[in-house]
């Protein structure tokens, strides 16, 4: 009899938590260092005493409450403007035949092979031309108009039957209106899978607001945690990691609050 | 209003989008990579290839070697969650493996540079538990620590792509093998994997070519030589002001991330003929 047929026991239930806790590590090394004095920051006790001074310390050292601030309104213009602009093109790539549509297009599915953060150096000058470095704006401009996003909502708009778009029409609803009552309720499941992937990409994203922010007014989060990491604490890892939990956790407890809705959506999209 | 022109300008705002931050940035930055003072030429990628063909093989092979790791994790953790039988046990895989999905890259960096150093809490446990001597205690802060955070970062969504797929097969065929004697890594290698192999790759390439363009991993964990092409190309930018040379790095990049595309596409063709 070969491992794999040996009945399920015990063996493969400590087994599981064994390497679900190795999985974890990172995360709880993150969380034990940040509840408890500098002192135990590298060494492991059980008996060491909890404390909440690390993240009081790491507020005060810096203005993670602005920083908050900063990345939640970065999140929702990216999130707004993705919706409006992505809805529109893809509504009219999937419903309208007009010149230079498979063009276009083409020029969409381009842009879905190649990662902004390439295109960095030339998007910087562009924001410099138009007076725009460091405000928040600039920092969700460049990724207003989603390839992922018109691809994988043409895709879904194109399923829904033609008939219930002839039928709003005869109720008298006018092309706007269609698209608002007919084909955005029906893609209500796409909608939040790609709203949930869309936030979760901006909050973590790194590498554009670093090159694009430079003051307290407009950095977001990970920019504020790197600045921080890197000069202000020297290498005080309990601090840090309080800190790096603050950045960490609000997106952390949205996910397991969310964590069925995100996972079905996630599936039912069929992102691939 | 005419039909054609309503769906113009429909996609007006995202046409003006593209054209203003992907289109022209593109043809600049392709421009940029060829320019040196005025003239054209191959300048820039000879400084490049010069300066940094160490660091361009080192990004190309931990990326792979990241990637390679990602799709056996996934396929592991994807296979356990549809094969498994012990139903506590799945559950625990199901709830703990997701976690560092929602974790940034930053996050993931500065949390592993504090474990993974020579003084750090993996090296200072090993030593309390007596697995190691304190004298044995070496940093991971190398191409192995990058590795750990690509693969720690990616292979949840990867695995959340896979065991979507695998869930949604037949599970005829599953029972059918299981029914004939079949061993469960048999039925994952030989039926599971290939009725799922077009998701994993396209969960492997969105990986490669996101990992390609991560700064903060290897800024936090290898920043000294050989590092990543998104390190030399933000040092180019932030210490020289050297457009040319960063443009020029980018350029190769998205060479590299189109060359691992273009296996995808080719795959894609070939499964739909």
């Amino acid at each position: 009899m070969s491992i794999a047929d040996r009945p399920p026991g015990a063996i493969e239930t400590i087994g599981a938590w064994l390497l679900g806790l190795l999985w974890i590590l990172p995360l709880a090394y993150a969380v034990w260092t940040a509840f408890h004095p500098s002192a135990y920051a590298t060494r492991f006790d059980l008996l060491a005493p909890l404390t909440l001074e690390n993240f009081v310390a790491a507020w005060q050292a810096a203005p993670f409450g602005r920083y908050l601030f900063n990345t939640t309104v970065i999140v929702t213009m990216v999130l707004a403007g993705q919706f409006l602009v992505c809805t529109l093109a893809a509504y009219a790539f999937a419903r309208y035949r007009f010149p230079g549509q498979s063009l276009l297009f083409a020029l969409v599915l381009m842009q879905l092979m190649v990662m902004p953060d390439i295109l960095i150096v030339e998007n910087y000058r562009t924001m410099f031309a138009l007076g725009l470095v460091d405000t928040l704006g600039a920092v969700a401009l460049p990724y207003m108009a989603s390839a992922f996003g018109i691809f994988l909502l043409r895709q879904t708009f194109m399923t829904v039957p033609k008939e219930l778009e002839e039928a709003a029409i005869v109720e008298g609803c006018s092309s706007l209106g269609v698209l608002w009552r007919v084909y955005v309720p029906l893609a209500r499941p796409v909608f939040v899978a790609y709203g949930l992937v869309s936030v979760s990409y901006h909050w973590n994203n790194f590498l554009w607001p670093l090159i694009v922010t430079n003051s307290v007014e407009t950095r977001p989060l990970t920019v504020g945690l790197a600045v921080f990491s890197s000069t202000d604490q020297g290498i005080d890892w309990s601090i840090i990691s309080a800190a790096t939990l603050m950045t960490a956790a609000p997106l952390l407890v949205a996910f397991l609050i969310f964590q069925r809705a995100f996972v079905q959506s996630f599936m039912r999209a069929g992102i691939r | 209003m005419s039909k054609r022109l309503l769906g113009l300008i429909l996609v007006l705002p995202a046409l003006a989008t593209i054209t203003l931050l992907f289109l022209v940035p593109l043809a600049a930055s392709i421009i940029g990579a060829f320019e040196i003072e005025g003239s054209y030429g191959l300048g820039n990628f000879d400084k490049a290839f010069a300066l940094y063909s160490q660091d361009i093989l080192f990004t190309v092979v931990i990326v792979s070697l990241s990637t390679a790791i990602i799709g056996l994790v996934a396929i592991a953790i994807g296979g356990y969650l549809t094969l498994g039988e012990n139903t506590l046990a799945v559950s625990i895989l199901r709830w703990l493996y997701r976690w560092p999905l929602f974790i940034p890259f930053i996050v993931v960096g500065q949390v592993l540079r504090t474990f993974l150093a020579k003084n750090g809490m993996m090296n200072n446990t090993l030593v309390s538990l007596g697995v190691i001597t304190p004298l044995e205690a070496t940093s991971f802060l190398d191409w192995r620590g990058i590795v750990i955070a690509f693969v720690w970062k990616q292979a949840p969504f990867v695995a959340l792509l896979v065991s979507g797929a695998m869930a949604s097969l037949d599970r005829g065929t599953i029972e059918a093998a299981r029914n004939l004697g079949a061993s469960r890594l048999r039925i994952l290698v030989e039926i599971v994997v290939p009725q799922v192999a077009t998701t994993l790759i396209v969960g492997l390439v969105l990986s490669f070519v996101t990992m390609m363009s991560v700064l903060s991993v290897p800024l936090m964990i290898n920043a000294q030589s050989p590092t990543m092409i998104t390190a030399d190309i933000a040092f180019r930018l932030n210490a020289y002001r050297d457009y040319g040379v960063a443009n020029a790095l980018g350029l190769i990049s998205l060479l590299i991330t189109a060359s691992v595309a273009w296996i995808y596409l080719k795959h894609n063709v070939r499964s739909q003929a």
